[in-house]
């Protein structure tokens, strides 16, 4: 039974290292990517200062911010993760903000792309391991979006809360770009 | 009551149209509008630390001080005042411990004031990542022949953000930068043309286009100057070391360390002598030729009786106290002509012969003696004319070999007498023959009188004058079998007798 286990275990690390070195050869093109984001992010408008009051003290996971807990194995999912998540909280109702739809809309088909890229990938490392939902990591930035979702609905989707959200993101793409950097070095 | 009615019907859409109005104009209240903020707020990477300045649009009055607060975005904490910038008279604040996330949102706002009065306050958001205007560091560049040496200087301490930026915004050649980096860095850029005017300029990749770099250039010199000054020292050390090696080897020289000086005696110098004259008497010790030429007369019996030897020329045998005799030395000044080779100046030769008493009808008187001893010892066989009747007897002196046979009846020998000891084995062992020593050595003789020689044998060479005459009167007489042929005795002085 141990036996059984260490097999997987190993078949996944031999596996998630190949991804993983086929995955640097795009790793440029995920800082370039993730730049424009963040440039259409800023392009949004709505001063952070405002909104202070409607602050939310956020749960960002430890290894999204330190490189030195992740194992360059996880940075693919962790970043499949992460554009998917992003998609899914830009495809709700902003209509209470004054963002122009067009920047938005923009956002959202880079996010689609990037996702669409790291997809075949990530769907091998599933069919191999068949336990994605072992990753821890994987669980704590899906804890995390989910909160994010909460609170934009529980502000009912102000346009200070979208503030706040559009705020949180860009730190969010500060530090996958971090992370890619990390392990590209 | 109709007029009620409409009334009725147009007041929920005033009423939607007013809630509208106000609804935008909440929006845009909620928008922050830059062009009436009444500061600026400008974040400034300064020699690696967070400087945070601002400046304040359209006041009449001059605020006499400022204080800062701060806060961030992630968190729902309240302002708080910033350590070191409250109540400060200038425009900026180092913040560089206070924010260190570079994806953080920090919020300052500022205070001015005049006296105890507020004046106005600012508020702003503020990203690091984005916000930050990046001075590059303090370089200095200097120039070499075919490289550039570029020096960064660093503060002692770094800040945690210099990590963050190393991954967002390096410099240009991509260097290493982390928190334990500290004082100077080098970076050469080699590979490079002389006597060409360099410029280097150090930033970082993602700066702010409004920030200008830094140039600093650099003149390289030419190659061959800087390799001509390198030859010229070069040769300059190596001739003095010379010169230096050159005066300890002569003073060391002089004082006999090194190179000492053997002055030898002139005649060890056979490297100047060729071979065949190492045994050539040297010129200026003459050699006397003595010829002795043994004359038959009638035997005696008695040796010792005066008559006798006055009358014979015959060597008596004499002994002295070495055991030498005078045995058998008698000679007689040689014809030059009956010398096959001769070498020496003075013709006199010495020949010793041996004086057969075995047969007494034809017994050789033997003729003398030599009429000069030279001081060397050297000894030389030659063969010529021998005027005796028998062989010439095997004749060896004290430590030599004997002399070879000869084929003729006579030889002739060359015999330094002064160094030339002849033992006799004499009956009486008491009787010590006479000595032939050296020039300064007398000859120990009993009976001086008695001995035949012409010659004396004293303390030096017999003078050249009497040489010669004996040498003429030996030549006119020559018995060979005359019994008395010396009637004329010459006294030399101090007992010997020359005849």
């Amino acid at each position: 039974m141990a036996n059984r286990y260490i097999f997987q275990i190993a078949l996944l690390l031999c596996i998630t290292t190949a991804l993983a070195e086929s995955y640097t050869l795009d790793q440029s093109q995920q800082k370039s990517s993730i730049l424009v984001c963040q440039d259409l992010l800023n392009q949004l408008n709505g001063s952070a200062t405002d909104c202070l009051k409607q602050r939310m003290n956020s749960k960002i996971p430890e290894e999204i911010k330190n490189p030195q807990l992740l194992q360059k194995e996880d940075l693919v999912l962790v970043t499949y993760e992460l554009f998917q998540q992003i998609f899914g909280i830009f495809s709700r109702n902003f209509s209470r903000t004054s963002w122009n739809e067009t920047i938005v809309e923009k956002l959202l088909m880079e996010l689609y792309q990037q996702k669409n890229q790291l997809k075949t990938t990530v769907e091998e490392i599933i069919k191999e391991t068949n336990d994605i939902w072992g990753n821890k990591h994987i669980l704590n930035l899906k804890k995390y979006y989910f909160s994010l979702m909460r609170y934009l609905k529980a502000n009912k989707y102000s346009s200070c809360a979208w503030i706040i959200i559009k705020t949180e993101i860009i730190r969010n793409f500060v530090y996958l770009d971090k992370l890619i950097s990390y392990f590209s070095n | 009551m109709l007029w009620s009615q409409n009334a009725f019907r147009i007041s929920p859409l005033k009423l939607c149209l007013l809630a509208c109005a106000s609804f935008l104009f909440g929006i845009s209240c909620a928008l922050p509008d830059a062009s009436k903020k009444p500061c600026h707020f400008k974040l400034t990477l300064q020699n690696f630390r967070s400087i945070l300045s601002w400046t304040f649009k359209n006041h009449s009055v001059e605020p006499t001080h400022y204080t800062l607060q701060s806060t961030i975005m992630s968190k729902n904490d309240p302002l708080e005042m910033v350590e070191g910038c409250t109540n400060i008279r200038r425009r900026f604040c180092d913040l560089t411990d206070m924010w260190d996330d570079i994806g953080e949102t920090y919020i300052p706002q500022v205070v001015a004031f005049q006296g105890n009065r507020t004046l106005n306050s600012c508020m702003d958001e503020i990203r690091l990542i984005y916000n930050m205007s990046l001075q590059p560091p303090e370089f200095e560049v200097e120039a070499f022949t075919d490289r550039v040496k570029v020096i960064l200087r660093f503060p002692a301490a770094l800040p945690s953000i210099l990590e963050e930026l190393q991954y967002s915004a390096p410099l240009v050649h991509k260097l290493g930068l982390n928190r334990n980096i500290s004082g100077n860095f080098t970076y050469v850029i080699d590979k490079l043309i002389p006597n060409t005017n360099y410029c280097v300029s150090v930033y970082f990749k993602h700066r702010d286009p409004d920030v200008k770099p830094v140039i600093r250039c650099a003149f390289l010199p030419p190659g061959n100057q800087s390799e001509s000054l390198e030859s010229d020292k070069a040769g300059g050390i190596i001739g003095l070391f010379m010169l230096v090696a050159v005066i300890v080897t002569m003073v060391l020289r002089r004082t006999g360390y090194i190179c000492l000086k053997t002055d030898y005696p002139h005649v060890l110098y056979f490297k100047h002598l060729p071979t065949c004259t190492f045994l050539e008497l040297p010129p200026l010790e003459a050699m006397d030729a003595v010829e002795v030429i043994l004359v038959p007369r009638k035997k005696k019996k008695d040796y010792n009786s005066e008559e006798e030897s006055d009358n014979d020329q015959e060597n008596i045998p004499r002994s002295n106290g070495g055991g030498y005799t005078m045995h058998g030395l008698v000679g007689r000044p040689l014809d030059p002509a009956s010398m096959s080779s001769a070498t020496l100046e003075d013709p006199t030769q010495l020949v010793l012969e041996e004086v057969d008493e075995s047969e007494p009808e034809a017994e050789l008187e033997p003729l003398v003696a030599p009429l000069e001893c030279p001081d060397s010892g050297v000894y030389q066989e030659r063969s010529g004319a021998y005027e005796g009747r028998r062989e010439p007897p095997q004749y060896s002196l004290p430590g030599e070999d004997s002399a070879p046979e000869e084929p003729e009846d006579r030889r002739t020998f060359n015999v330094d007498l002064k160094s030339v000891c002849v033992r006799i084995l004499d009956e009486d062992p008491d009787d010590v023959p006479p000595v032939l020593t050296l020039p300064e050595e007398m000859v120990d003789l009993e009976e001086p009188e008695d001995l035949d020689l012409p010659v004396a044998f004293q303390g030096g060479p017999a003078p050249p004058s009497a040489g010669l005459s004996e040498v003429d009167q030996w030549a006119e007489g020559v018995p060979s079998e005359e019994t008395d042929s010396c009637e004329s005795e010459v006294d030399v002085g101090d007992g010997y007798l020359a005849r």
